[in-house]
């Protein structure tokens, strides 16, 4: 849990006289805006119905089809990543009245976040000129994949693994005897996300002194091929194999994934240094490889590769993958478990640092939240709930905020251009919710727990007064 | 930070980087954003040398890792394993903003750096340090690696060949998770810093860096899945979507989406006259295609066989589909895109000459900025000492001989 003081420590958040309009899809966006929430600011999602995020498509994996879309809406896991700590509002912008509260919004701004496609931004009338009207010092962070005009991929249509592909990201993944294969994840999402974070809150510490906004441009495929730079200077400097080496890497030896006892099992050895080839030699049973000469030096190492690693694996499928890392961890060898999810949600170091957590959730009551990695000690990233359901705060944005009267959100929910959260107090339940409290081992409240305890008086009046709304109505 | 609106976002900030590979990026990119990088090495050069076997074929130039790590940054040599250098080192921190560093807690202590005792000398200091797990919970003093990042990342288990090993790629892409996110944190420290006044640690983990740039492929998906994905080689199990064979290399085809199978679906009818491919029950969601992968796979290949990787990628984009080339690293130097946003700028390595590298990702207000050369073994060690200590001239050459600088 985020601890005491919640609603208190608001102020102390280093972000926290920011708001930002996030109108993200998908990771790269939301998350750089989660990034921006998790410090402090009060991060509004712009969010359309009609052409919702991809991940306000479809909805957990669990849950039938039939189920109403508007609760649907809001229970794919991945939202809970990218989207934990923001309120949403769900606007449609391309009619008078949506543009109004649109623009009344960004006058009350200081960050604007998207990675909708480049063609797209002038249609929507959401580029930095169009902001700056009624902003002038805004910041302004546009992410797109190949840039925003030049280049003959920048009408191109891409999914986060197109890009790791061309970037060359994908042909590093592989073995030496086989084609490459796919990179896991959209990684060219995720370090726009990150090393966009970075970029914003550098500008609005610029702002801080001068007054000035600035427009940001990133193309994801740039940037992806900037994480490429290792590559990029080897396979200039005269390298060869700059390609993929399954888990092989040049200068240390050796270095690999070894199948441990047990199913789908393995454990990654890296010997970087000859510290670390001692220190192998001195663990429990690999003895013998201090003595044989094939192994002697680092360059004869490098030549019998292929019989060190056999030596290995013969060592570590007679033990589990844990005993191999303790035991090669204890002669100072970087080593550790290939994890699975299910390592990683009981993994007593991860608790132990607050990686892993159960906050509130809308539309579960409680549910878990990880992936934020900026562990700054004094201002701590504050997570206090997962990703907001689909216009759960587009009534208190446009009164609150706004000063829209009730009567005048009522019209706009009734002809279409604002959409409010549906049925605000049914709250389901995730299947794996009774045997994840044995595997994650949190303090995770009882179902009947009511999530807004947690958050202050503020919010708990706020959200009565909704729901002696909702039962008002007929 | 500078008060002119033209400077660039961090220009004032002096950064010291202790020179290990999981900030190395970060240090690049904080120079990018404007910053005054100080790369601490050792006065033998050993940082340069790179570890790596092959290196040493390149005799005195520097090694490609150390030519990626250090574009942009200034170099200040100091012999760390005295106790003058130690001190010198110490002296230095006041004038920094922000520290970046690797070490354990037991290095750290050796060196006089104990993250608590320094902050507490320089209250203002913004102290970066990126470890294998973390300064805190029970892995702190474990040791690790790129490959280990990933491997307790959770991502592993989905990445590779079914009949093999997981795998993870070469290129040290976890170390650039942890420098994002060091970088991110660094600025939101200094905003911090800016209100409070007080500096503070920064305790990223390169595990949970890792995972916090792997989120499709771990507990959240797999719980929703209610099993472990995984790996399926070079295409998802949601057909198509992956790699397929050109007639010159490969190109990533994802095109799982109805409307992006219905165009597909039509364009192989259309060279290939194949009618099975229309068939009504492999429309709409990629469910319906999943039973029938393998020939879904091999009906596309027939298609993109007949074109080079550009031509289909273009073609296919042309049709609405999301396709483009996969690039090899030496591909990408010759990629048509990055040459028309003229991407790629060369840089100066002593010893070596140019090597082209890509200009910083961000634009600003329509500007980029630059990357800097390589710079030689200390050249930037009288200037620093004299500049920020006030050190002497005579004192420099006294511990210039002494081997201390």
């Amino acid at each position: 849990m985020d601890g005491p003081g919640i609603a208190g420590s608001l102020s102390a958040q280093p972000l926290a006289d920011i708001r930002v309009l996030e109108m993200g899809v998908g990771v790269a966006g939301p998350v750089l805006a989660r990034n921006l929430a998790n410090f402090g600011a009060d991060v509004i999602r712009v969010e359309s119905a009609r052409r919702p995020d991809s991940l306000r498509v479809g909805g957990a994996g669990w849950i039938p089809s039939e189920v109403d879309n508007a609760i649907r809406r809001d229970t794919r896991p991945l939202l809970d990543f990218s989207s934990a700590g923001k309120r949403s509002l769900g606007l449609e912008i391309d009619n008078a009245a949506g543009r109004e509260v649109f623009e009344r919004l960004v006058a009350v701004s200081d960050v604007y976040v998207t990675n909708l496609s480049a063609n797209v931004l002038p249609k929507l009338g959401v580029t930095y000129e169009d902001l700056c009207r009624h902003r002038p010092d805004i910041v302004y962070i546009s992410l797109t994949s190949f840039g925003d005009g030049d280049g003959p991929y920048s009408t191109y249509r891409s999914w986060g693994h197109n890009l790791t592909a061309t970037a060359g990201l994908d042909a590093r993944i592989g073995w030496p005897d086989r084609a490459p294969v796919q990179l896991g994840m959209a990684y060219p999402d995720y370090v726009a996300a990150h090393s966009g974070t970075a970029a914003v809150v550098a500008a609005l510490l610029r702002r801080d002194l001068t007054g000035q906004g600035c427009c940001i441009g990133v193309s994801q495929f740039e940037l992806a091929a900037a994480c490429q730079v290792l590559g990029l200077a080897e396979v200039q400097m005269g390298t060869t194999d700059v390609g993929a080496i399954g888990n092989r890497r040049r200068g240390a030896c050796p270095h690999g994934v070894y199948r441990c006892r047990g199913e789908e099992r393995w454990v990654a050895i890296s010997v970087l240094s000859d510290e670390m080839w001692h220190g192998l030699c001195h663990s429990e049973g690999l003895e013998h490889l201090g003595d044989d000469p094939r192994f002697s030096t680092p360059a004869l190492r490098a030549e019998h590769e292929d019989e060190l690693d056999d030596a290995l694996a013969a060592w570590t499928c007679a033990r589990t993958d844990w005993d191999v890392a303790t035991e090669l961890q204890h002669h100072g060898v970087a080593a550790a478990p290939v994890m699975d999810s299910w390592d990683i949600l009981g993994d007593v170091h991860l608790h132990s640092r607050d990686a892993i957590r159960v906050v509130p959730s809308p539309r579960f009551g409680h549910d878990l939240f990880y992936g934020q990695a900026m562990a700054l000690q004094e201002t701590p990233p504050r997570i206090w709930r997962t990703a907001p359901a689909m216009g759960e705060h587009s009534r208190e944005v446009l009164v609150d905020l706004l000063g829209y009267s009730e009567e005048a959100v009522d019209e706009l929910v009734s002809v279409g251009v604002v959409t409010e959260m549906v049925e605000p107090t049914f709250v389901l339940e995730r299947p794996y919710r009774n045997w994840i409290d044995k595997l994650v081992r949190l303090p995770w409240p009882p179902a009947d727990f009511d999530p807004y305890e947690v958050i202050g008086a503020q919010l708990r009046s706020r959200a009565l007064t909704a729901r002696e709304e909702e039962s008002r109505r007929p | 930070m500078s008060g002119d609106t033209r400077a660039p976002l961090l220009a004032g900030l002096r950064v010291l980087d202790l020179g290990g590979d999981a900030l190395a990026f970060a240090g690049r990119m904080l120079a990018q954003l404007g910053a005054e990088v100080i790369l601490l090495e050792p006065p033998t050069g050993e940082l340069r040398a790179g570890s790596a076997v092959g290196d040493a074929l390149l005799g005195g130039t520097p090694s490609p890792s150390f030519v990626a790590m250090a574009a942009g940054k200034r170099s200040l040599t100091i012999d760390r394993s005295t106790e003058q250098g130690r001190r010198i080192v110490l002296d230095l921190m006041p004038h920094v903003d922000v520290l970046l560093s690797t070490d354990g807690l037991d290095e750290l202590d050796t060196a006089g750096l104990r993250p608590t005792l320094l902050l507490e000398r320089c209250p203002r200091l913004v102290f970066v340090s990126a470890t294998p797990f973390g300064l805190r919970g029970p892995r702190r003093h474990w040791k690790g690696s790129d490959l280990v990042a990933w491997a307790t990342s959770a991502a592993m288990p989905a990445q590779g060949d079914p009949d093999r090993a997981p795998l993870a790629p070469a290129g040290g892409l976890a170390d650039i998770a942890a420098s994002l996110n060091a970088i991110a944190s660094v600025t939101v420290a200094l905003r911090a810093r800016q209100r409070s006044g007080s500096g503070q640690l920064v305790d990223i983990s390169n595990q949970e860096a890792m995972m916090s740039c792997a989120v499709e492929a771990g507990p959240l998906v797999d719980l929703d899945h209610g099993r472990i994905v995984r790996r399926t080689g070079a295409r998802k199990p949601n057909p198509p979507n992956g790699h397929f064979r050109a007639r010159d290399g490969t190109v990533a085809l994802v095109a799982f989406m109805g409307p992006h199978w219905d165009a597909l679906a039509a364009w192989i009818h259309e060279e290939t006259g194949c009618t099975e491919v229309l068939d009504e029950s492999l429309r709409g969601s990629p469910l319906n295609r999943r039973q029938a992968a393998d020939q879904v796979d091999a009906w596309v290949e027939s298609l993109t066989r007949r074109y080079g990787k550009q031509e289909f990628s273009e073609a296919a984009q042309r049709r609405g589909i999301p396709c483009t080339p996969l690039n090899t690293v030496a591909e990408l130097l010759d990629d048509p895109h990055l040459a028309a946003t003229q991407a790629l700028v060369p840089v100066a390595v002593p010893g070596f000459g140019l090597v082209r590298m890509v200009q910083p990702p961000f634009v600003f207000d329509g500007e980029r900025g630059v990357v800097g050369p390589v710079p030689e073994l200390g050249a930037d060690t009288s200037s620093i000492l004299a500049e920020h200590l006030h050190v002497s001239d005579e004192q420099i050459a006294a511990w210039r001989t002494e081997k201390i600088v």
